[in-house]
């Protein structure tokens, strides 16, 4: 990798203004500022959900786009701030990191939230508990967007209850021998390599026989095929492993203490949701516009108070995700408390969802080709899932009951 | 106090429930959702069995059913799907109308059809800026003596796309009369020259379809006015009290079948080593809903039971119609978080629940509708 002074952040150190204008500098010579139509009804995508439906030439246009931003981004060294240089990193600090985000914000930003599970879960998984070997063939070109990674935990019956998942690693000399289906795994069908969590040791307790590894998804016998959602996306899909023969240097962390990593990894997961991953804020200001292009409900004082009520949901929620951002910036893991972001979230999602049902009546769910109001059916459709993924609400509730606030654990016989 | 159905309901309601798990399974409707497909065959048995002249007097040929025995049906009806209890509503809905409001030529004229809902008549009322406020119609029907020349665009029309759908529609003949009384009710053959219809793409209700109606110098004969010239709207709002009491059943019914569905995948599905139902945080939900859908159907009966008594019962059948689409929305949300990841893939029936739901409080007069009217029955003026 070159190293041009002008582009990039630092060779060692750098204050936070050079850097900013570093920044500003790579960004202006690479993108637009960002569009004001998401602001102007009528005008620009009127796309609501994440999981819309797009045609498959629209998806790889799509990874294309981000692809080629996230390398753009990463040779002027503006890809891992923070990471080590040995594997292309910055190595500056959250602020630095925290900085370059706000910057962004005010430039047209191709979405790469095909990189949010490869990021956010996949990457630091296995820089945290890989091998050496596995580290450099992947930390890096993750982060330089050549790969895409994802998380191979859920299963068909291990689903909130994720240890008591089935698919077999059966050690073979210096090998494993993987067996057994994943469900609901986002963006499968577009990865390189997958967290795979199995079950190594069927007489162990199931939380103690469970190993994990890194998985290359191009090995001879993983088979991905899509689910179709209400929406009409693809973004989850089944994957099937018969016989996957994987070298031992691949796992990650100990034998059997694959839940250890699982850990680490689901804590990431929910911090994710922290910013506006779930597009909480675009989606009130959706709601806001549409509110205002209806004279009708404009007027109406219970669409008004409701509306109220949202906006201040979405602040708290706001603040509540920069008060996260502090607790990174001082080095603190994600924790439990991060529960509370998704639920806080989805929450309001339901609630904006359900309000734009109930000022666009039929036009919300009839497609009329007025701009702005039956996209909003993807949202509507979608609410359901976003309560589900990535844990259920019941499973956040219990997280902060029993590790926040402290309450004894929910009876159970096997407890 | 009486709650208990009579013998002969109660056979109803058997016959109806074994209708469904054999011909219209819920499975299945899902599919004909899906593939846009329109069941003629099921309609042609719920013919044979008398159904669709049930509402009708004996001594004109029909059943003579109460609305109660009515609502037993669209109950049982939807536990297949709404739409398909919908479906048989719609048959019989505005042929009461013309049964009620027509000339003894008309009644003659449709009698054998209406009988034996061989008719689709596809209502349109709703404009693009006339739905909840119906009398703003604009539709315009010029009397030219012998018959009447219409132009305009009908939006939300059910059904009128079918092969020999006839067209209910709602026009505007005095334009310069106070707007609820320059309306009158034209019957308009699907096909007639000037007619184009247009279907609209929704997240369900795909049986019959959803279409937009646009009338371009059509001429309709002066014998398909039904009722007074001009006097339209009081027959708009003649069948309400029935329609909204009959969903409001239908409601229950596919609201009943939903939280049926998700009860037995939460005695099925094991994590954390017991059945999820087992989980208080499913369970109290989960019996929160029966009780709302019980409510909901006493609701229901108590409207039909009024109508049947010629009590006036618009203030009852609106709380019937709120409560059982609120209802079903609920089901349908818990029934999606109950069956979760399943719930969400387009091949659990759970997703059809959901996306069916979704329309239940806006059609056939939203909620906010309805509690317009329960709150003008309470002396409060709200509009």
């Amino acid at each position: 990798m070159t190293l041009n002074p002008v582009e990039t952040p630092c060779e060692t150190a750098i204050d936070l203004a050079t850097f900013e204008t570093n920044a500003r500098r790579f960004l202006d010579a690479h993108l637009q500022p960002a569009a004001t139509s998401t602001s102007v009804w009528g005008v620009g995508d009127d796309t609501m959900s994440p999981y819309a439906k797009r045609t498959p030439a629209q998806e790889l246009e799509r990874i294309e786009r981000a692809r080629a931003w996230k390398q753009t981004e990463f040779d002027a060294g503006f890809g891992w701030i923070t990471g080590p240089l040995e594997l292309g990193g910055a190595a500056l600090t959250p602020d630095h990191a925290r900085l370059y985000s706000e910057i962004q914000n005010a430039y047209d930003v191709p979405p790469t939230d095909i990189y949010a599970i490869s990021l956010g879960m996949v990457a630091p998984a296995i820089l945290q508990h890989g091998k050496r070997g596995v580290v450099d063939r992947y930390v890096e070109a993750m982060h330089r967007g050549d790969l895409i990674g994802c998380q191979l935990f859920s299963e068909p019956g291990a689903g909130s209850d994720v240890a008591s998942l089935t698919t077999k690693a059966t050690c073979d000399r210096d090998d494993w021998i993987i067996s057994g289906q994943k469900v609901w795994t986002s963006g499968a069908h577009h990865a390189d390599v997958g967290l795979l969590l199995a079950r190594s040791n069927t007489d162990a307790p199931k939380h103690r026989g469970i190993t994990a590894f890194a998985i290359p998804m191009s090995l001879p016998g993983i088979e991905v095929r899509p689910l179709t959602m209400m929406t009409g996306g693809t973004e989850f899909n089944e994957v099937f492993f018969d016989d996957v023969r994987l070298h031992d240097s691949f796992r990650l962390g100990p034998i059997d203490g694959g839940w250890g990593v699982a850990i680490s990894v689901l804590m990431n997961e929910r911090a994710l949701g922290t910013g506006d991953a779930f597009g909480l804020g675009r989606a009130v200001e959706r709601l806001r516009m549409t509110t205002a292009v209806q004279p009708s409900n404009a007027r109406n004082p219970l669409v008004r108070q409701q509306l109220a009520r949202i906006v201040c949901a979405a602040e708290c929620i706001r603040y509540q995700a920069l008060a996260a951002d502090g607790r990174r910036t001082a080095g603190l893991p994600p924790g439990p408390a991060e529960s509370v972001f998704k639920l806080a979230n989805t929450h309001a999602l339901r609630l904006v969802a359900e309000l734009a049902g109930q000022m666009l009546g039929a036009a919300a769910i009839a497609d009329t080709g007025e701009w702005g109001t039956y996209a909003w059916a993807d949202l509507i459709l979608t609410v359901p899932g976003l309560r589900v993924a990535g844990g259920t609400d019941e499973v956040m509730r219990n997280i902060l009951a029993e590790r926040v606030l402290g309450l004894p654990k929910e009876p159970s016989s096997v407890r | 106090m009486q709650f208990a159905l009579t013998e002969e309901q109660t056979v109803l309601q058997q016959t109806a429930s074994a209708f469904v798990d054999r011909y219209c399974p819920a499975a299945l409707a899902k599919t004909w959702d899906e593939t846009n497909h329109f069941p003629a065959d099921l309609w042609q048995r719920m013919a044979d069995l008398g159904w669709f002249s049930l509402p009708y007097p004996l001594d004109w040929g029909g059943g003579g059913g109460s609305p109660l025995e009515i609502c037993i049906i669209a109950e049982a009806l939807a536990h297949s799907s709404l739409d398909v209890a919908m479906a048989y509503v719609g048959t019989f809905i505005p042929g009461l109308v013309i049964y009620r409001h027509g000339t003894d030529e008309q009644r003659e004229r449709f009698k054998p059809g209406l009988l034996e809902g061989a008719y689709r008549i596809a209502v349109a009322i709703s404009e693009p800026d006339a739905g909840s406020d119906a009398a703003a119609l604009r539709c315009s029907a010029v009397d030219a003596g012998d018959r009447f020349i219409v132009n305009g665009q009908k939006a939300w029309c059910t059904g009128a796309g079918l092969p020999g759908a006839l067209i209910a529609a709602y026009v505007r003949t005095d334009p310069d009369a106070p707007k609820h009384r320059g309306i009158s009710l034209l019957l308009i053959p699907g096909d007639a020259q000037g007619v184009q219809i247009r279907r609209t793409p929704t997240l369900a209700r795909h049986l019959l379809g959803t279409n937009e109606v646009f009338f371009d110098d059509v001429e309709v004969p002066r014998e398909n006015l039904v009722g007074a010239l001009h006097g339209g709207f009081s027959l708009l709002m003649s069948g309400l009290d029935m329609e909204k009491t009959v969903m409001a059943a239908a409601y229950t019914g596919v609201a009943q079948s939903t939280l049926d569905e998700m009860l037995a995948y939460s005695k099925e599905r094991r994590q954390f080593d017991r059945p999820i139902g087992n989980f208080q945080a499913l369970a109290h939900p989960m019996a929160d809903l029966q009780t709302e859908i019980d409510a909901a159907r006493l609701l229901a009966y108590r409207a039909a039971w009024m109508i049947s008594s010629q009590q006036p019962c618009t203030r009852e059948a609106s709380m019937a119609k709120l409560k059982g689409s609120e209802t079903y929305v609920a089901a349908a949300r818990l029934g999606m978080q109950v069956l979760a990841g399943h719930g969400f893939s387009t091949e659990s029936v759970m997703s059809f629940r959901w996306r069916e739901s979704i329309v239940a409080t806006i059609s056939g007069g939203t909620s906010q509708i309805q509690r317009n009217a329960v709150a003008k029955s309470m002396g409060l003026i709200t509009y």
